[in-house]
């Protein structure tokens, strides 16, 4: 291996590191999470980017979303904090991005008086945009059900006392 | 009520975006450390190094007032791309915080953020984007001042010098 490469593959394992170290620490936030609040929010861009894709609905995310997060036992349509899922879709062009946020209010360690309402845990970092020659409804849906189960799966960590409704 | 309730989510929603998320929280900042993150930037652009964005940031963040060294506050530039097709710059202010739900749950987050949007979307023609080691540090100038406008919201008691009043 070239010491090139050899440097490339540091760097990358380094960021790798970091990176875990980042969702590690992001994902003590979820603990204690039993019901969150599902928004859906089909997003364009400033220059009136995106458009629809027909058959992909905020309805079909939500449905899709709600089976998901109930099976594990956690209520999405309850009080809890923010769960967040923005996507765009491109179909002239073969593009969409999807991510989800999970948003909660917090107090700074600094200065409790101040509050804000953050995002504590999102996939954005790990999602990006996809380019893909066959964009379809179910392309989108199957990024969101791969993206929920990153949720659940850092979730379950978080709280292991949870068991999953029979 | 159910309607007033999910009014109201919404109008906190708009509110939030409309200041940016977290802007409180660059309330009674005076001291940042400033941090390139250079595990996934050095974009490779000839003249450009985390050294010299580090150093315009802090001559940037000293002229306002804000003080740079050792601080539990990180004021974190970021660069993402390919040399020659696509480059992104981000700010973040990352902070310890505690949940409100739960304030025994303390991590360190991400409590203000900007990024220069061009990148991040479906830009069209990608490369055409001629990035060289001033483009890069001009964005990050822009981002720089997006900080310190919010930064001025939320501490109206700083004292500005003469060359940054406001006429």
């Amino acid at each position: 291996m070239s010491i090139k490469n050899r440097v490339l593959c540091a760097a990358l394992l380094m960021c790798s590191c970091c990176m875990a170290q980042k969702e590690a620490e992001n994902q003590r936030s979820l603990a204690g999470i039993r019901e969150v609040y599902v928004l859906v929010d089909d997003i364009h861009l400033a220059d009136g980017t995106g458009s629809t894709l027909p058959g992909l609905t905020r309805d079909v995310l939500e449905i899709d979303l709600d089976t998901q997060l109930r099976s594990r036992g956690i209520n999405p349509q309850g009080n809890g904090p923010l769960f967040i899922v923005r996507y765009l879709v491109v179909p002239e062009k073969g593009f969409y991005s999807l991510d989800i946020s999970v948003m909660q209010w917090v107090q700074l360690v600094r200065d409790p008086s101040i509050q804000v309402l953050i995002s504590t845990w999102s996939t954005a970092d790990s999602a990006g945009g996809v380019k893909t020659a066959n964009l379809t409804v179910q392309t989108v849906r199957d990024s969101l059900e791969k993206q929920v189960n990153q949720f659940l799966g850092a979730w379950s960590v978080e709280n292991l006392d949870v068991k999953p409704p029979q | 009520m159910k309607t007033k309730a999910l009014c109201s989510l919404l109008t906190l929603c708009s509110c939030c975006m409309a200041q940016k998320d977290g802007q409180h929280s660059l309330a009674g900042i005076k001291t940042v450390y400033v941090m390139v993150d250079s595990a996934v930037s050095d974009p490779g652009v000839p003249g450009l190094t985390s050294k010299v964005i580090k150093s315009d940031v802090e001559a940037q963040l000293r002229s306002f007032g804000i003080a740079v060294g050792p601080s539990p506050i990180v004021f974190k530039v970021s660069y993402f791309g390919a040399p020659g097709v696509l480059f992104g710059v981000s700010v973040d202010v990352v902070q310890r915080v505690a949940l409100l739900r739960d304030p025994s749950i303390q991590v360190l987050l991400k409590t203000w953020k900007t990024d220069y949007t061009e990148t991040t979307g479906v830009a069209t023609n990608w490369a055409a984007l001629k990035w060289t080691a001033q483009t890069i540090r001009d964005s990050t100038e822009k981002l720089v001042n997006e900080f310190l406008t919010a930064w001025l919201i939320e501490n109206p008691d700083v004292k500005l010098s003469p060359q940054h009043e406001v006429k």
